[in-house]
């Protein structure tokens, strides 16, 4: 009961527009008064003080700068061009090329945005230039940016991990073949979309030939530059821009590895990460100017304060929500229904979808997580599992509207292509998503038996 | 009233202070990469435990969320759910966005007076970290009434800007509230293909809001 108020009050505070961490610090502000008594007001900082003072949670500043560091330089158009000389010969390689370049992306970054957007600005305007249809070339970028928060380093899953006091170096080992997996998933199914969409477009085409008589000058079919007929690529040029990106999975390499040799906490590896992007970009590169330097720091304080500030003020909630006992008794109400827990998993799965519709990841894993904790671990299900289902969920909701961030993003770096066309070319990839979701809930080792390799 | 008490009794100076704040925190941020970096190197390297290393970075971290928090305000980065208030017409949109920005002071203003008062008290006691680098926590502890202070006065701009506003006092396109969220939630750098932004100190109060990434 007193957890239902507490989610009604947070509700209408993010209905009328504050933002999401002063809404949840409201919320907390009242059920204090409400529900605990004002006597406990004078912890209400050290609440705040105490949810931000956690070394861990250092990696996501860190993180999110290596990946704007990243996303200034060149390394996106280096990543694509190397699929496209490996790819080209394929059906649909070139908006292959964008979803292989994406996956590589994000394990140098932990968000997703960044990843569409640094992508789709090269990708994108190459795409259509050589007659990839417009659906296909947005939603391979826009679905392959959503990768960024599954493949290591990820910012959601580095909130999981802190909510649920799970070790983050698993969930990070956890998230890299589902991350392979549905890399290949979406490169299966725009073998078959290329081909459904180019009939779709043949078809329109002979349409508005039928109708507008004289102007019919031989475009009846969209020229493909992918495909068999694409331009040959010798094994040296293949070789040439496999090395170009050389560099970059070498620092992947090592970010994870001095994570895993156990030299470093996640929080160190992204420092040193840091530091080596610092000295890749500056030695191997050409240099980042001064004041694209001061830009990047900037725009990492503010990705940084808005992360951080929803943790801050969601630690307060969720102490005041576990000394009301709410988790605990939710995990008690769902368990006496007696129902199968894969009919609870699919529940907690369309919940969260919806949540995903309208907030961000980070907003819902911090405010579910501990909520949502006891009940899985009540139930059985793996918790590191759980963390790589609900980041896939996540990752719907970045390509679904109203809110889908990454749909935003990549018009924001392609204004000339209509939001319909990005929504429509992003939607077949919610169900590949969901697919996986499926999928790896049959065959849990896919996701589970890295971590438990390494660990 | 002359232009200099209109700018401090309207708060524009706060746009300043915030922006400042956003310069503080950059540098914050590559301190603690490299505090921690030196730690790692440190005890890898030479053998020596990290003493002071993890929990300077941590303070740094603490500096960036929350005194990072007004230059974040500034820049419309506190991402909020924007649906409902975007689909009302201007004013009443307006009149939402002063509520919603006033009830967010009032949070602030509660953690400001709970922060202060925790501060005090550590400095009347001279407590320190319980660590045996023992930073002092008067320090430690003015982190957070500081930054939620620049968070007050930010909030206080936009209350006064919209206030005006809503008495015709002001132009609709000039006030920060309603500029919230631009939905280009890009990487700033990757879609600006312009390598000029909003730097510089004390850039105009009116200037575009840099997008920020919130898909993570």
């Amino acid at each position: 009961m007193q957890g239902a108020i507490i989610a009604v009050m947070a509700l209408v505070f993010f209905l009328i527009g504050m933002p999401i961490a002063f809404a949840l610090g409201l919320t907390s502000i009242l059920s204090i008064l409400l529900f605990l008594g004002p006597s406990e007001f004078d912890l209400f900082a050290k609440f705040i003080f105490d949810a931000t003072n956690d070394f861990g949670l250092l990696a996501i500043p860190l993180f999110v700068l290596m990946g704007n560091l990243f996303g200034g330089s060149t390394v996106s158009k280096h990543l694509f061009e190397a699929g496209e000389a490996w790819l080209s010969k394929i059906r649909g390689g070139l908006a292959m090329s964008s979803v292989m370049a994406s996956s590589i992306f994000a394990a140098l970054t932990g968000s997703s945005a960044a990843t569409a957007a640094a992508i789709g600005h090269v990708a994108v305007p190459e795409m259509e230039q050589r007659g990839v249809p417009v659906r296909i070339a947005t939603g391979a970028v826009a679905a392959g940016g959503t990768l960024g928060i599954l493949i290591p380093p990820s910012v959601t899953l580095i909130l999981y991990g802190i909510a649920s006091e799970e070790s983050i170096g698993q969930l990070f080992a956890a998230g890299i073949m589902p991350g392979i997996v549905i890399t290949i998933l979406f490169c299966i199914w725009i073998y078959f979309g290329t081909q459904l969409e180019e009939r779709r477009l043949a078809r329109m085409a002979e349409n508005t030939e039928k109708v507008s008589v004289g102007s019919g000058s031989g475009t009846s079919a969209t020229p493909t530059s992918a495909g068999p007929d694409a331009p040959d690529f010798t094994w040296s040029q293949r070789a040439v821009a496999l090395l170009k990106v050389l560099p970059f999975l070498a620092l992947i390499v090592g970010v994870l590895g001095v994570l895993y040799a156990g030299v470093a906490t996640p929080s160190e590896a992204a420092a040193v990460g840091v530091v080596m992007v610092l000295l890749l970009i500056g030695v191997a590169y050409r240099g980042l100017g001064g004041r694209q330097f001061v830009k990047v720091l900037l725009e990492t304080t503010n990705q940084s304060t808005m992360i951080l500030m929803i943790v801050a003020f969601s630690g307060v909630i969720a102490t005041v929500l576990s000394f009301l006992r709410v988790p605990q008794e939710l995990a008690g109400i769902v368990t006496e229904m007696d129902l199968n827990k894969w009919i609870i998993m699919v529940v907690i799965n369309i919940v969260l979808l919806v949540m995903g519709c309208f907030l961000p990841p980070v907003s819902i894993i911090v405010m579910v997580t501990p909520i949502l904790y006891p009940l899985i671990v009540g139930l059985g299900f793996d918790p590191i599992w759980f963390g790589i289902i609900m980041t896939i969920n996540m990752e719907i909701g970045l390509i679904t509207p109203p809110v889908g961030l990454n749909l935003y993003v990549l018009q924001g770096v392609v204004p000339h292509i209509a939001l319909k066309d990005i929504l429509m070319g992003a939607l077949p990839y919610t169900f590949v998503l969901g697919g996986s979701i499926v999928l790896f809930s049959i065959f849990p080792w896919i996701v589970t038996f890295l971590p438990k390799l390494l660990y | 009233m002359t232009t200099t008490l209109k700018y401090i009794l309207t708060f524009r100076w706060a746009n300043l202070t915030s922006e400042v704040s956003g310069y503080l925190s950059g540098v914050a941020l590559l301190g603690a990469t490299f505090s921690t970096m030196h730690g790692v190197t440190s005890r890898y390297f030479l053998g020596h435990p990290t003493i002071w290393q993890t929990e300077l970075s941590v303070y740094l971290l603490l500096f960036v969320t929350f005194v990072g928090g007004a230059y974040g305000l500034k820049q419309h980065a506190h991402v909020g759910v924007d649906l409902l208030v975007e689909a009302l017409p201007a004013r009443p949109q307006l009149l939402l966005r002063l509520v919603a920005s006033t009830l967010s002071l009032g949070v602030v203003l509660v953690v400001l007076w709970t922060a202060i008062a925790m501060w005090w008290e550590a400095t009347q006691n001279g407590w320190t970290s319980s660590t045996v680098w023992a930073a002092p926590l008067s320090i430690v502890y003015a982190i957070l009434p500081l930054g939620m202070l620049l968070v007050a006065c930010q909030y206080v701009a936009f209350v006064i800007e919209g206030v005006l506003g809503l008495f015709g006092r002001k132009p609709q396109e000039e006030i920060a509230i309603l500029k919230q969220q631009n939905p280009e939630l890009s990487a700033a750098h990757t879609s600006d293909p312009e390598p000029a932004g909003p730097v510089g100190l004390g850039s105009s109060p009116s200037a575009r809001p840099a997008p920020t990434d919130r898909s993570m």
